[in-house]
C-alpha cells in the first residue's frame, strides 16, 4: 500500500482494466475480495480476484416470479441489478455456531466460539445494498444486545459501491428513498461510464486503497457525467408506471409510503390477506432473499454421545409453522396470518422497532417468489379498497 | 329484622346498585330476610321453583347431582349474587341445588309477587329484568371460561388445519 | 451507528453461565420449582433481577426454555424457576436432580412496575402457573409493606391440586395481603370458591384512581380480568399483563416472539394494557 491517500469526497478517474489494481491492493491489505459472479444462471456474491471474473456484458430481466440473465451485448461490468443473494449471507451467516458446550464428567463447560476470518471487501454493492446494511446495523448493533460476530465483520468490511446505471423492472429503491444513487456508507463508490470508472472517495481507508490503483484526475465534466447516470436513472424509475405495460408485464414498481404504517395496521382483518394466502406457498423464499430479514433460530447440534454440543444459529422464516409455536399451538397457523406478519413487519412495525422502514426496494422478493406475489401490488390493493 | 332495617340492608346489596331508590323500595316490600346454617339447603335441584334469592352474606355452593358422580359443586356464589332465576322466567324446575357453605343470609323474593310487580309497573319490570339479564350474562361468561378449560392442556384442535 | 469494539466486553448474548440445581420442589401436577445458583467459577454468584423477568435455562443437547424467576428479587444468590414440564426442554429439566448443572442466560424482559405503584392499591389477579412470575411482586411488597395501600391477591387454578405455593398463603395474609382463591373444578375436600378469577374481581369494590392491576395467566382469563377492571374505571395504563410468545433468544434478536411491533422478550413480557390493547386481536397476529 502506498503512503499516498486520496482525500475524502474527492473524485478520480480509473481506466476500466485498472480496477484490477484496486482488487490487488485490497488483497495485499489482507481482505477477502467478493463481488458479483455468474453462477448457475444467476449473479451471486462470491470470491472475486480478477476483473475478468465479473459478469461483464450481462444484464438481467426480472418480473414477478421470474429472473433471466441475458447477454446484453455491451461491455458494462456492472450492467445488472440485484441477484438472489445479498451481503446478508456474509455478515449474518445462514449457519453460525454461537456456543460450544463440552461435558467434562458431571460438569459442562461453555465457550463462545472465537471467530476469525480475513476481513471482507465487497465489490459492487448497490444503493439498496447499502441501505440494507444500515438497516441490519440497527438490528444487530443498536439494540441492548450487540451481535459480536456481526460487529467484527461489519467493522472490517470494505465497501466498494457501484451506482446503478439501469434498474430491473422489479426495482423500486426510488420509492424507498434510498436509491438509485449511493449516498454515504461507502469507502469507495464508482460510476461506470463508457470508457472510465469515476471513483468517489468516501473514507480514509477508501482513499488509501484507491490511491494504490492507477488513477488519473478527472474533470468536472466527467463528474457531471457520472452524476447524470444517476439522475437519468432516477427520472426513468419515477416515470415507470406500475401495472401491466404494452407487453403485458409491468415496466416498473412504485410504493407509496404516505400513511403506509397506519394503512397496514388499520387493516389487519382485510380480505386481501386471504387473497394473497391463496397464492402464497409459505415457501419462505422472500425471507431468504430479502437483505434485511433477520429472524433466526438457535438449535442444538450434538455428537453421538452428547458430550459435545454446539448451539448453532440458523436463518429462520416467519412463514414456517414452527416460528410462532408455543405449547398451546402455533399462534400463526394460517398462511394469511404469516404473510400479514411478514408484510406488516417489513413495512409497518419495523418503524416502531427501528425508526425506519425495513424495505429497501430491491425487488428480490418479487422476482424470487415462485408465484410472483408483488408487495407493491398488495399495498396498492389495500390502499384502494381500505375503508 | 324490621322493615326499615331490611330496606337499609337491601340498599347495600351490590345486586341492586343500578336500581333507582323507588325500585329498591318496591323490592324491599317483597323481600323476606332468611338465615341459613352451614350446610343448610336453600333449594334443591328438581324442586318446583317458587323464590329467587339475593345473597347478603356468607357463601353458597351450587351443585348438580348425577348417578356415579354424586353431587358436584359447579360454582360458588357470594354476597351480591343472584340465586335461582328459573322462577321469574317461568321455568318449571330448578336446575341446581343451592347449599350454604358457611352461615349465610339471603333476601328471598317470591317469584309470583315479583312477576306481578313487573306486570304492574313496566318501568320496574324493565329495570329488574335488565338486572337479571346482566347477572346471567356474567354467569354465562364465567361458564364459558370454565368450558374453555383455559388451564387444561388437552383440548382437540379448534380449527381445521391450513397453511404449511 | 457502529459502536467501537470493547476488548473487555462481556462474552456476548449467547454465552451461558453455569448454575447448580440446589433444590427441586414439586408444586402441582407437572409443575416444579428449580432453585438455581450460579457457579462461583463463572464469576460472581450475585444475581440481580426485577420482578417479572425471566431466564433462559439451558440443557445442553435439548435446548433452552424461558422460565420466569419466581423467587424474591431481594434474594440474590438462589433463584427459583417455576415451570410446567410441557416441551422437550422442560421435560428434560424435570428429570434433573439436585447437584446437577444447567446453563443460564438472563435476566431478560420488562418487569412489573412495582415502584410506580407505591402509595396505591394493588390487585394481583392471576391463574395457574401465572402466579409464578407474580410471586416476586408479592415478596417485593411484603418486604416494603408500608409503601403500599390495599393489596389483594385473586388466584385461581383448574383444580385445588393445581394451586401453587399453597404453604405460603397464610404468611401472605398475616403480612396484610388479602388472599382469595378459586378453582374451576372443585373436589370433595374443597370448600372454597368455585368459579373463575374474573368473578372474584367482579364481586369487589376498588378505588379506580389509586388501583393498579397485575394480571398473568391464560390469555382468555386475562382478557376477562381486564374487562372487569375497565368496567371498574381503572385506567388502561394502570392495568399490566404478561404476554407469552415463542422465545428463542430472549434478547430481541431472533424475531420469534414478535407481537405487532413488540418483541415480547424485550418490550414485555409485562405490558400495560394501553400499549397492548390494539394488538390483542386478531388472535393470530
Amino acid at each position: 500500500m502506498t503512503a499516498q491517500s486520496l482525500p475524502i469526497e474527492s473524485f478520480v478517474r480509473l481506466a476500466k482494466p485498472e480496477l484490477q489494481g484496486l482488487l490487488d491492493a485490497l488483497v495485499a491489505a489482507g481482505y477477502r475480495t467478493i463481488g458479483p459472479r455468474l453462477k448457475e444462471g444467476a449473479i451471486v456474491w462470491d470470491d472475486l480476484r480478477h476483473v475478468g471474473e465479473l459478469p461483464t456484458g450481462w444484464t438481467d430481466l426480472q418480473q414477478g416470479g421470474s429472473y433471466r440473465l441475458v447477454a446484453g451485448g455491451g461491455q458494462e461490468h456492472f450492467g445488472y441489478s440485484a441477484g438472489p443473494d445479498s451481503l446478508k449471507r456474509f455478515l449474518f451467516p445462514p449457519r453460525e455456531d454461537v456456543l460450544e458446550c463440552r461435558r467434562e464428567g458431571e460438569q459442562w463447560r461453555f465457550e463462545t466460539p472465537r471467530w476469525s476470518a480475513p476481513p471482507l471487501a465487497a465489490i459492487g454493492l448497490r444503493a439498496c445494498d447499502l441501505r440494507a446494511l444500515a438497516i441490519q446495523d440497527r438490528v444487530f448493533l443498536d439494540g441492548h444486545y450487540v451481535d459480536d460476530a456481526y460487529q467484527r465483520r461489519r467493522l472490517g468490511l470494505f465497501v466498494l459501491a457501484v451506482n446503478c446505471s439501469r434498474a430491473a423492472a422489479t426495482c423500486f429503491c426510488h420509492s424507498m428513498g434510498c436509491g438509485p444513487g449511493v449516498s454515504g456508507g461507502f469507502d469507495v463508490a464508482l460510476t461506470e461510464l463508457e470508457d472510465w470508472f469515476i471513483l468517489e472517495i468516501g473514507t480514509e481507508r477508501g482513499g488509501q486503497i484507491a490511491a494504490a490503483g492507477n488513477w488519473a484526475p478527472c474533470s468536472m465534466a466527467q463528474i457531471d457525467a457520472a452524476r447524470e447516470v444517476t439522475r437519468k436513472l432516477r427520472d426513468e424509475l419515477q416515470q415507470r408506471r406500475p401495472g401491466p405495460g404494452p407487453d403485458g408485464v409491468p415496466q416498473g414498481r412504485q410504493l407509496d409510503l404516505v400513511g403506509l404504517r397506519e394503512l397496514l395496521l388499520n387493516n389487519l382483518e382485510h380480505p386481501r390477506w386471504e387473497l394473497a394466502a391463496e397464492r402464497c406457498l409459505a415457501c419462505g423464499n422472500c425471507t431468504m432473499v430479502c437483505p434485511t430479514c433477520f429472524c433466526s433460530t438457535v438449535q442444538e447440534v450434538s455428537d453421538l454421545r452428547g458430550d459435545n454440543v454446539v448451539r448453532q444459529r440458523g436463518w429462520s422464516s416467519c412463514f414456517t409453522s414452527e416460528h410462532s409455536y408455543m405449547n398451546s399451538g402455533a399462534v400463526r397457523k394460517s398462511t394469511a396470518s404469516r404473510y400479514r406478519q411478514w408484510l406488516t413487519h417489513k413495512l409497518a412495525t419495523w418503524h416502531d422497532q427501528f425508526g425506519e422502514s425495513g424495505c429497501v426496494g430491491c425487488g428480490r422478493c418479487i422476482a424470487w417468489c415462485p408465484v410472483g406475489i408483488d408487495l407493491t401490488e398488495e399495498v396498492a390493493a389495500l390502499r384502494e379498497s381500505a375503508p | 329484622m324490621n322493615a326499615d332495617q331490611l330496606r337499609a340492608q337491601l340498599g347495600q346489596s351490590s345486586f341492586l346498585r343500578d336500581l333507582s331508590d323507588a325500585h329498591v323500595d318496591k323490592l324491599a316490600e317483597l323481600a323476606r330476610w332468611r338465615e341459613y346454617a352451614c350446610q343448610a339447603v336453600i333449594f334443591r335441584e328438581g324442586d318446583p321453583p317458587t323464590s329467587v334469592y339475593v345473597i347478603e352474606s356468607g357463601r353458597v355452593g351450587l351443585e348438580i347431582c348425577a348417578p356415579g358422580i354424586g353431587c358436584r359443586r359447579i360454582l360458588t356464589a357470594a354476597p351480591g349474587d343472584l340465586l335461582g332465576w328459573s322462577p321469574v322466567l317461568g321455568e318449571s324446575r330448578l336446575t341446581a341445588t343451592a347449599r350454604a357453605l358457611e352461615p349465610t343470609t339471603c333476601f328471598e323474593f317470591k317469584a309470583g309477587q315479583v312477576l306481578a310487580a313487573c306486570e304492574h309497573d313496566a318501568a320496574f319490570g324493565y329495570a329488574f329484568m335488565r338486572r337479571l339479564a346482566l347477572e346471567m350474562a356474567k354467569r354465562l361468561n364465567a361458564t364459558r371460561m370454565q368450558l374453555m378449560d383455559v388451564f387444561g392442556t388437552h383440548m382437540p384442535e379448534a380449527e381445521a388445519k391450513t397453511g404449511a | 451507528m457502529i459502536s467501537p469494539l470493547d476488548p473487555a466486553a462481556p462474552q456476548g448474548v449467547w454465552h451461558a453461565r453455569r448454575a447448580r440445581i440446589e433444590g427441586v420442589t414439586h408444586e402441582a401436577t407437572g409443575v416444579a420449582t428449580y432453585d438455581l445458583a450460579l457457579l462461583p467459577a463463572d464469576g460472581d454468584r450475585w444475581f440481580s433481577f426485577e420482578p417479572g423477568q425471566f431466564n433462559m435455562v439451558y440443557l445442553p443437547g435439548f435446548g433452552e426454555a424461558a422460565i420466569s424467576i419466581s423467587s424474591s428479587a431481594d434474594c440474590h444468590e438462589t433463584l427459583s424457576h417455576t415451570v410446567r414440564a410441557a416441551g422437550n426442554v422442560t421435560r428434560a429439566l424435570s428429570r434433573r436432580h439436585v447437584g446437577e448443572e444447567v446453563g443460564l442466560r438472563g435476566p431478560f424482559g420488562a418487569a412489573w412496575p412495582v415502584a410506580a405503584c407505591r402509595g396505591g392499591d394493588v390487585v394481583i389477579a392471576c391463574g395457574g402457573i401465572g402466579l409464578a412470575p407474580l410471586r416476586p411482586v408479592i415478596y417485593h411488597i411484603l418486604n416494603r409493606r408500608d409503601d403500599y395501600g390495599r393489596v389483594v391477591l385473586l388466584y385461581g387454578a383448574r383444580t385445588p391440586s393445581d394451586l401453587l405455593f399453597t404453604r405460603e398463603y397464610a404468611a401472605w395474609q398475616q403480612a396484610g395481603i388479602e388472599v382469595e382463591l378459586t378453582v374451576d373444578i372443585g373436589d370433595g375436600d374443597w370448600n372454597g370458591h368455585i368459579g373463575v378469577v374474573p368473578l372474584l374481581f367482579y364481586r369487589r369494590r376498588f378505588q379506580p384512581e389509586v388501583t393498579r392491576v397485575f394480571t398473568c395467566g391464560p390469555e382468555i382469563m386475562m382478557r376477562f380480568v381486564i374487562f372487569e377492571a375497565l368496567a371498574r374505571k381503572i385506567r388502561p395504563r394502570n392495568i399490566h399483563l404478561s404476554m407469552e410468545r415463542h422465545m428463542n433468544c430472549g434478547a430481541g434478536l431472533c424475531g420469534h416472539c414478535q407481537l405487532g411491533p413488540f418483541f415480547v422478550c424485550r418490550h414485555g413480557p409485562v405490558f400495560n394494557y394501553e400499549q397492548m390493547q390494539r394488538f390483542m386481536t386478531p388472535e393470530d397476529l
